[in-house]
């Protein structure tokens, strides 16, 4: 039988070096061995993970690489969850993310929600092309902490502020912070549309998301 | 400034030379009367003139008076018959959509697995309903407006690869299926040749422009464009120069510093930059080998920004870029959206001709020595 340490190690390494099918194979191994899966995951597959961020902060990995490497830490946390109860999930923050109407450029936007899940937020994915009314209708309707939009084209940015005037008319805008971000999209724009923070990178939308939530 | 401060300067900024007289002169290094510029295609404006997008799209009609009127109002004189973003995957079968006033887009990708690829044809535009369309769309509008300038476009394999394949999947491609990859890229350039072949044929030599913004660093690190992008838009600037004797030019997105040394090497002399890279940064490293165009922010400044901050974004351009050493041209620093104000039109026609006075390859223009 091979030691906890072992195997978290190759359930790191099977996430760092995108292998999205071994580490389903080394989660069961995990498993059979009665190791708690609580750890499996963090110390293992998150990571792993975690291990990818650097390499991207560095300029190594690039989004390619960690959409795979994400991939791969989602096959292995599903796995797990397979023998996980239902009640020990935990959540630091409620957030809803989505690519707004026009734009179907959502690799980003799944980045960014797969940083957050990562980080322990609980996300609603909206999707993308997603109408104006939709994010207001989610927001009024449900309990929520942050809303993250994003637009990969000059072309549908517009609608970002949009979401956040409709959101000042309902009432809603004190509700929920609001992050917005995406290639063509700066500090000084979403400082004009009223949004509560722009961060460059997923990466640095976590850290932002867990200081605004703390603020609050 | 206010609106109608701006329509009486202009009054005494007339233009002396028609569209052409000027690229060509300041091309050509002589003193013309003031700096190229492109301002905007008509589908931007089809709100000025009280037309949705998708009547645009819809009527031929339509689209010509608004053609006529931007003629008339900004001295519009160009009819593009382009392959769109989108047009190649939508000819092969991926699914669109057409807001009534927004830009098309791609909802379902016909490419899910590679073993499609075997089957799809490279496309003939003949055969190819939205493409014969617009083939269509440009003979009449040759027929219309004989006189004007033309030009041909096409996307770049990346971005032609998104038309067909969700960009999510391709990003995966690069690290999983790489050489599916190369071959679907190949499949792109193939249908990106038989389209400027087919439209050669037909219409005669034209300059060709490629947009590839799915190959702006933003979205490939430089190690996956050179692996990736490199060889392909090669193969297609290849095919281009062999089918109509000509380099084309190129505008990719986002971030592409990195990169500016290859598109050297690919041959290309123009550079167009976006708006998220520094046009004094572009003069200093590439200016002294290729003509440079750019960048005043469409979103920030073009769309919401007042008429003083057009004016004071067109005056940073031209003090940044305009003295390049090949040239410069003043643009936008990507694609305008829809909906942009008519005042700020008038703003960026106002600055360029005043502060862009007097152009001369090389140096600053006399309308800003005059005033710095």
């Amino acid at each position: 039988m091979k030691s906890k340490e072992e195997l978290l190690k190759k359930l790191s390494d099977c996430v760092f070096e995108m292998e999205d099918e071994e580490v389903v194979d080394v989660v069961r191994e995990y498993i059979e061995c009665v190791y708690d899966p609580q750890e499996g995951m963090l110390g293992g597959l998150v990571d792993g993970m975690k291990r990818a961020s650097e390499l991207y902060e560095e300029g190594e990995y690039f989004v390619p690489e960690l959409i795979v490497c994400s991939d791969a830490m989602y096959a292995g946390i599903e796995e797990f969850q397979k023998y996980l109860p239902e009640s020990e999930h935990t959540s630091i923050g409620r957030v809803a993310i989505g690519v707004v109407e026009g734009d179907t450029h959502d690799i980003g936007k799944n980045l960014v929600r797969i940083m957050l899940e990562t980080g322990g937020f609980d996300v609603y994915d909206l999707g993308r092309d997603v109408p104006v009314e939709r994010f207001v209708d989610y927001v009024r309707e449900n309990d929520v902490d942050i809303l993250c939009m994003s637009s990969l084209m000059t072309t549908t940015m517009p609608g970002m502020g949009a979401v956040i005037e409709r959101l000042k008319e309902e009432g809603l805008r004190d509700k929920v912070k609001i992050m917005v971000g995406g290639a063509p999209v700066s500090p000084a724009f979403a400082e004009r549309i009223g949004a509560d923070g722009y961060t460059k990178s997923a990466i640095e939308a976590v850290a932002f998301a867990k200081k605004i939530i703390v603020a609050a | 400034m206010t609106y109608e401060e701006i329509r009486k300067e202009l009054e005494g900024l007339k233009e002396e030379m028609t569209v052409m007289e000027r690229m060509m002169g300041y091309i050509r290094g002589e003193e013309v009367d003031h700096i190229p510029f492109r301002l905007v295609g008509s589908d931007t404006t089809a709100d000025l003139y009280g037309y949705t997008l998708k009547q645009y799209r819809d009527s031929m009609e339509i689209r010509f008076d608004i053609m006529e009127k931007m003629h008339e109002e900004f001295g519009n004189a160009a009819i593009g018959i382009g392959l769109g973003l989108q047009s190649v995957g939508e000819a092969l079968g991926s699914k669109m959509q057409y807001p009534e006033n927004g830009l098309g887009f791609v909802t379902e990708h016909v490419l899910t697995d590679y073993a499609q690829l075997d089957d799809m044809e490279v496309i003939k535009p003949a055969g190819c309903p939205n493409l014969a369309e617009i083939m269509d769309t440009f003979r009449k509008s040759k027929e219309r407006f004989p006189r004007w300038g033309a030009g041909n476009n096409v996307a770049g394999p990346m971005t032609t690869a998104t038309s067909i394949r969700r960009l999510d999947l391709l990003l995966r491609d690069s690290v999983k299926q790489k050489e599916n990859l190369h071959r679907l890229l190949d499949f792109c350039v193939q249908c990106n040749l038989s389209w400027i072949r087919a439209v050669t044929e037909e219409f005669g030599v034209l300059p060709v422009n490629i947009a590839e913004p799915s190959a702006s660093l933003s979205v490939l690190s430089r190690k996956q464009f050179l692996e990736f992008e490199k060889p392909h838009l090669k193969d297609l600037v290849e095919g281009i120069k062999e089918i109509t004797g000509r380099m084309p030019t190129t505008h990719i997105c986002g971030k592409t510093k990195g990169i500016w040394e290859d598109l050297i090497e690919l041959g290309f002399t123009s550079l167009s930059v976006d708006n998220s890279e520094d046009l004094e940064e572009v003069k200093r490293c590439v200016g002294g080998r290729m003509s440079i165009s750019g960048n005043v922010p469409p979103v920030e400044v073009l769309k919401y920004g007042t008429i003083d901050d057009v004016i004071a974004s067109v005056i940073d351009c031209l003090k940044k870029g305009s003295d390049s050493p090949m040239g410069y041209s003043l643009a936008a620093g990507c694609q305008v959206p829809p909906g942009v104000p008519r005042e700020n039109l008038y703003a960026f026609i106002y600055a360029a001709r005043k502060y862009g006075r007097g152009a001369k390859k090389g140096r600053l223009p006399r309308g800003l020595s005059d005033v710095l």
